[in-house]
């Protein structure tokens, strides 16, 4: 058998401040196979866009992959130089619609032209051919053809988010990876999208990392998902082993911070707190400080993702209390010391 | 189309209104300054019968409205009128001058816009090495000096230490007389003089475009553009060149308000340079109240600045597609 | 303790000294420690309004003279206030604005106005200068009287030496013109303006110096002066007098001295030694009705042409309708009965005596060849002629080619009768001082006329193969008092303070130490061919450090008192209003003459 088309081992992210080396992602590790949907879910700041940009070698100046492996078809690619990234991955093998969509688009240059430029670096299409690529594209996400030509202001916002998508697919690459694509999309153009998307990975052999805080749609869309919190993968393994049978606190109540049209009268649960953002490396378990569950164990060193249940045999999740944590939260719900702490209500981005 | 028409009959119509206003004000400014252009004659020892009549002749005993419209009469008539300070037409007076001081600052200040604009790029883009990181520093110090101590001090060196040009002047005495107006600006003995005033212009004015750049370079980076392009893999150089773009719409912006601002900043090197130009003729005529040379030379500037604003909006359409008028 | 005649500045309130002194009190010395009780002119009830703050303006605007009088005024100020108990606001002031708000008498907040006095070449008669203290030229007139010294009896003997029948009466009315304004000290002197200029002494044998000094006004330098190395004596000067061709439209002195005295050549003219010399002919003043040219037979243009009795006559009536059709606004009227040439003769006669006019009007202009002027429309069209080169002049430099802004050639030409130059002079123009001194030292230019006492300073010190060389020329830096509005419209006020100031600091500090102070009050200096005797004359100050116990007393004597502070007051009975409302000229009411004069 093949190699997984990714697979991310052990992966520690950190990034240069003034305060300090920050952690973004901390010990990540998950795959992601040919043709599957990979969701990956967590609140905002939680590490999701660092590991996506590390992926593609797009880390900010102050960003550095300071552990781990990342591997595409079994090849070790997080040291690859910037003309190698260029030359073999990005948009060849990997494309990737930015989380800030509306704003990506060079306001310079037609959405024509911009394709042509990077159809010229990818491939030795013709110029004419790369348009017809594009307006297929435009086709599938909901744009009329004419209108490739066009510049970014001339489309509204939710047109340029489909351009944008239109770019990421119209090379047919093998990974899309797709940062919150739906932030500015209202719900029929999410479902279009999705739509579209599922109709390639049935025809094509296309996988999709997909990026989102609304966990709902993973379940939803996804094959597979993993569920970060401050840096930390929590919880990962296939879409259903993690819904219906949550391991980790933080996924569960994560999940249940969501509506499910599965259990539609579920009151919804809300979390306390914010991700810490974390110095130096991370030797804890980073929901610690969140956890009602927490105990000493959990700050003495950063809990392994384990294997958990015999439903899926990538299902993990990293909690000293793996094995219980979720019937006490069935049992006592949030509140197990009984110290009354309130609910307050949060907004997530 | 029709819109396009539109558009330029508003603006021109708003330029023809803005250049009469600036006309006006000229004129009201430079005539309630105290004493007139037979003051300073009477300092020097002109005759104060001959005086007396030269005030009346110039119509300085007139009542301010009634030498305004004289004067708006005459340009209307393209009367310019003269020097009253030295007889000469106001254009014979003025045009080598202005043509002068154009010859050194429009070349000038273009080759530093240009030059800046790269400094700019290469600091802004900090890609890692140290010369990207100071490379401004010696652009702002001497950005940072008076034009006439830089000045002086490129004549000392290169002119007097190490006798490479003339300390001053723009043509030799020696060379031509009876060619063709232009023929002496295309000789060596002209390029010679021209190199340091040249420079000096360069080093005086090359941290605009370069501190402009730099922190325009830096904001485009940080946009999503710029990593998006990155991230589609397309070469560094293609890239830089996108950021470039962006990047000198500010630096463009203000490149013929500082042309025309140098127009009338080099009176100092000028000065020292002993430069044949518009500044201290101007400098003088303010001096001296001499009206028809001080409103006319001003009126150009201002005209100057009014149409490249106007030249800079079609060039923004051009580059940036936001801003182009509809067709 | 102090004594009168220290010239230090000490740290003690030496008015207070000398005012205690004055009184014979030794009550006066403890005032010094600051009881203020008895030092006080008499006791408090004598005393009247304060005097205020004194305004000082000086022109701001007018390169190495602004660098001068910027040094010399702290030292005015210093004292006039340590002497004399009075405030003092030095201000910069425009020389256009300035002069133009006096002219309008729009300034009345103006006490002293600090002037110099372009050494022009015409201003060696004393007329045009002594012209500006004319009451009819007072008040709100335009006229440039700047001073608005109104005094009827001073006017009349002005003009009287105007029309004296005889050179030597009108010698003598004119020295007692002087001496009538001196005993008013209507306008202050300080010291006389220098006109200094270098030369590259490697390259140059100079000449011509003299008290004219290295300054267009006084050209014999250009003929005097040879060049030891090079083809072409490059003169820097500023661009004036390269603007145009047309030369007598010029206002400014040097650059019309250059054209008129270098280009051109006057019939006669001061020497540098202000000695007269006829250069293109002899002058005869038949009587004061008549003065009569007789030119040298080898008198010549540049062109060959000879110079004729016609040429001068067609001079003098150019100029005539040039300033009439305002376009030379350096012509004088002359009360011409008639110009008649016949060869080498004309002869100038006059409806009323006009003594001044051979050492004016005659020697100011250079004789123009009439039938250049008459091709070139001068004659329709004074202003706007211009002349093609090689112009054809009376000098004996030829005008080769004048590029506007940059530089006048000219070449020696063997046409004139009396003098000749060496070389070529290339009158190259500069914009600035101190280019001019680098390009003296990188060897571009030969003579640099002209400058200022620091760049002569920085040549003699700093410049190898260069000399600068100072001459105390006949025109003053003068406190030209505002004599309309008090306190300076009081003579015993505007003499205590021309007794105060210390000339010798002023000199040494600003001028080098270089020239002689003016000790008295002449408006013209001490250098002038036509200055007074001076025992006619009221001498300001018995010191060249100045007399303060002079000042100090001509004020007490006066009735003005000091306080217990200090300051100055005014007598209890003083008038301190202005001799005529602002916007006005004097009346006739109060000054009859103005009834004659309009
Ligand atoms: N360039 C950067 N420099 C420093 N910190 C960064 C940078 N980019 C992201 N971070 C920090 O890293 C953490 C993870 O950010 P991010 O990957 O954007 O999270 P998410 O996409 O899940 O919202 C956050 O705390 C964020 O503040
Ligand atoms: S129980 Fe401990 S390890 Fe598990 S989530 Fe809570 S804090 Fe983390
Ligand atoms: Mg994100």
């Amino acid at each position: 058998m093949s190699a997984p088309l990714l697979e991310i081992e052990d992966l520690t992210v950190q990034y240069r401040t003034n305060q300090g080396m920050l952690t973004a992602v901390s010990g990540a590790s998950f795959t992601i196979e040919r043709g599957e949907f990979f969701g990956l879910a967590g609140e905002s700041g939680s590490g999701k866009s660092t590991l996506a940009k590390a992926i593609i070698g797009g880390l900010d100046d102050n960003g550095e992959v300071t552990s781990g492996t990342l591997r595409y078809r079994g090849e070790e690619i997080q040291d690859l130089a910037e003309t190698e990234l260029n030359e073999r991955l990005r948009w060849k093998e990997i494309s990737w619609i930015p989380q800030s969509s509306m704003n990506s688009l060079d306001p310079l240059q037609r959405v024509s032209e911009q394709a042509a430029e990077i159809g010229r670096t990818h491939t030795d299409l013709s110029d004419e051919a790369i348009r017809e690529k594009l307006k297929e594209m435009f086709d599938v996400v909901g744009l009329q053809q004419s209108r490739i030509d066009d510049y970014p202001h001339q489309f509204s916002g939710g047109m340029q988010q489909r351009a944008i998508i239109a770019l990421a697919l119209f090379l047919e690459p093998s990974l899309v990876i797709a940062d919150e694509p739906t932030t500015a999309l209202d719900v029929i153009m999410q479902d279009q999208i999705f739509k579209y998307l599922d109709r390639t990975k049935t025809s094509t052999d296309t996988s999709l990392l997909l990026i989102t805080h609304d966990i709902s749609v993973i379940f939803e869309s996804c094959d597979s998902v993993a569920i970060m919190h401050a840096s930390q993968v929590t919880e990962r393994g296939s879409a259903q082993a993690v819904h219906d049978n949550p391991r980790h606190p933080y996924a569960f109540m994560f999940k249940e911070a969501f509506p499910d049209i599965r259990e539609p009268k579920r009151e919804l649960e809300v979390i306390d707190g914010y991700p810490p953002e974390l110095m130096g490396d991370v030797d804890i378990c980073s929901f610690a400080d969140r956890c009602p569950w927490a105990v000493d164990e959990c700050r003495q060193s950063a809990p392994s993702l384990d294997p958990v249940g015999d439903d899926d045999a990538t299902h993990a999740a990293a909690c000293v209390r793996a094995d219980e944590a979720y019937e006490l939260y069935e049992a006592e719900g949030t509140d197990p010391d009984g110290t009354g702490r309130t609910i307050a209500p949060e907004e997530d981005d | 189309m029709s819109s396009l028409k539109r558009y330029f009959a508003v603006r021109s119509a708003q330029t023809v209104v803005m250049l009469f206003l600036v006309l006006t004000a000229l004129f009201v400014l430079f005539r309630s300054m105290p004493g007139d252009f037979t003051t300073q004659m009477a300092a020097a020892g002109a005759n104060e019968a001959a005086l007396a009549r030269i005030r009346e002749q110039w119509g300085l005993n007139e009542p301010l409205y009634v030498q305004y419209f004289e004067y708006i009469k005459n340009l209307l008539r393209g009367d310019l009128g003269q020097s009253p300070v030295y007889r000469v037409d106001v254009w014979e007076f003025v045009k080598l001058r202005m043509f002068n001081t154009f010859i050194l600052v429009a070349p000038a200040m273009t080759f530093t816009y240009l030059f800046g604009s790269v400094v700019g790029t290469i600091a802004g883009s900090k890609r890692g090495g140290l010369l990207e990181r100071i490379g401004i520093v010696p652009v702002i110090t001497t950005g940072s000096f008076p034009a006439f101590f830089t000045s002086i001090v490129l004549i000392v060196v290169f002119a007097d230490w190490f006798n490479l040009f003339p300390t001053s002047g723009m043509l030799s005495a020696t060379s031509a007389t009876g060619l063709e107006w232009w023929e002496p600006y295309l000789s060596w003995d002209f390029a010679h003089h021209y190199v340091l005033p040249f420079t000096a212009v360069f080093l005086r004015y090359l941290f605009i475009p370069s501190l402009i750049m730099r922190t325009s370079v830096v904001e485009v980076m940080g946009q999503d553009h710029t990593e998006y392009h990155r991230l589609t893999g397309i070469s560094p150089t293609k890239r830089l060149r996108h950021v470039a773009k962006h990047a000198s719409l500010p630096v463009i912006t203000i490149y013929p308000v500082s042309l025309a601002r140098a127009l009338g900043g080099v009176v100092l090197i000028e000065t020292v340079f002993n430069w044949p130009g518009i500044g201290f003729t101007l400098v003088e005529a303010v001096l001296g109240r001499d009206y028809p040379v001080v409103q006319f030379v001003f009126f150009i500037v201002a005209t100057f600045v009014i149409l490249s604003n106007f030249v800079v909006d079609l060039v923004y359409g051009v580059i940036d597609p936001r801003i182009r008028i509809d067709d | 303790m102090a004594s009168a005649d220290d010239t230090t500045d000490s740290t003690i309130d030496r008015r207070s000294v000398l005012r205690a002194l004055g009184a014979a009190s030794a009550a006066g010395l403890a005032g010094c420690s600051g009881s203020g009780g008895g030092g006080g002119g008499g006791g408090g009830g004598d005393l009247g309004e304060r005097v205020s703050s004194l305004q000082m303006e000086y022109w701001s605007d007018y390169g190495g003279f602004t660098t001068t009088q910027e040094q010399m005024a702290p030292i005015i100020r210093q004292g006039v206030e340590q002497h004399l108990g009075v405030g003092m606001e030095v201000v910069p002031k425009g020389i256009s604005s300035q002069l133009g708000e006096l002219a309008n008498d729009q300034n009345r907040a103006n006490n002293i106005s600090f002037t110099w006095w372009v050494p022009a070449a015409d201003r060696l008669d004393p007329q045009e200068l002594l012209n500006n203290m004319r009451i009819d030229w007072a008040g709100a007139g335009g006229q440039s009287n700047y001073s608005n010294y109104a005094d009827c009896e001073y006017t009349q003997l002005l003009q009287d030496q105007t029309t004296a029948e005889t050179s030597e009466k009108r010698t003598q009315g004119m020295y007692e013109t002087i001496a009538y304004m001196a005993d008013d000290c209507a306008i202050g002197n300080l010291c006389p303006v220098a006109n200094i200029g270098a030369w590259r002494t490697d390259r140059v044998e100079m000449g011509g110096i003299g008290n004219g000094g290295i300054a267009r006004s006084n050209a014999e330098w250009a003929f005097k002066s040879e060049l030891t190395e090079g083809d072409e004596m490059v003169v820097a000067i500023n661009p004036i007098a390269t603007e145009t061709s047309n030369w007598l439209t010029h206002s400014a002195s040097m650059p019309e001295a250059m054209w008129q005295h270098m280009i051109s050549s006057p019939v006669h003219k001061y020497n540098e030694d202000f000695e007269i010399v006829e250069l293109l002919g002899s002058v005869d003043v038949v009587d004061a009705q008549e003065v009569v040219v007789e030119l040298f037979d080898d008198a010549q243009f540049t062109n060959g042409d000879p110079v004729t009795g016609e040429d001068v006559k067609f001079t003098f009536e150019q100029i005539k309708r040039g300033g009439e059709a305002g376009a030379y606004p350096g012509a004088a009227p002359v009360p011409y009965d008639s110009i008649e040439a016949d060869g080498k003769t004309c002869r100038f006669t006059f409806t009323e005596p006009y003594i001044p006019f051979v050492n004016t009007t005659l020697m100011r202009w250079g004789v123009v060849h009439k039938q250049s002027f008459e091709e070139a429309g001068a004659v329709q069209d004074p202003g706007g002629a211009q002349f093609e080169t090689p112009i054809v002049t009376s000098g004996p430099l030829q005008v080769t080619s004048l590029d506007r802004g940059q530089r006048v050639v000219t070449e020696p030409v063997d046409t004139h009768p009396t003098y000749s130059a060496s070389q070529p002079i290339i009158f190259e123009a500069f914009r600035n001082e101190e280019t001019i001194i680098t390009a003296l030292e990188a060897g571009e230019v030969d003579i640099a006329p002209e400058i200022s006492p620091p760049n002569a300073k920085r040549v003699n010190e700093e410049v190898d193969n260069a000399k600068a060389e100072f001459a105390g020329t006949h025109t003053s830096y003068n406190l030209q008092y505002v004599c309309h509005t008090a306190p300076c419209k009081f003579p015993e006020f505007r003499k205590a303070v021309a007794a105060v100031v210390n000339r010798q600091k002023l000199i040494d500090v600003a001028m080098n130490g270089q020239v002689e102070p003016d000790m008295y009050p002449t408006y013209i200096s001490h250098n002038h061919p036509l200055y007074p005797p001076e025992d006619m004359l009221y001498k300001q100050a018995d010191d060249p450090t100045g007399s303060p116990d002079k000042g100090v007393s001509l004020l007490e004597d006066a009735g003005w008192g000091f306080d217990g502070d200090g300051n100055l007051h005014y007598p209890p009975d003083a008038d301190l209003e202005p001799l005529w409302p602002q916007g006005e000229a004097p009346s006739a009411d109060d000054f009859p003459c103005m009834e004659d004069l309009g």
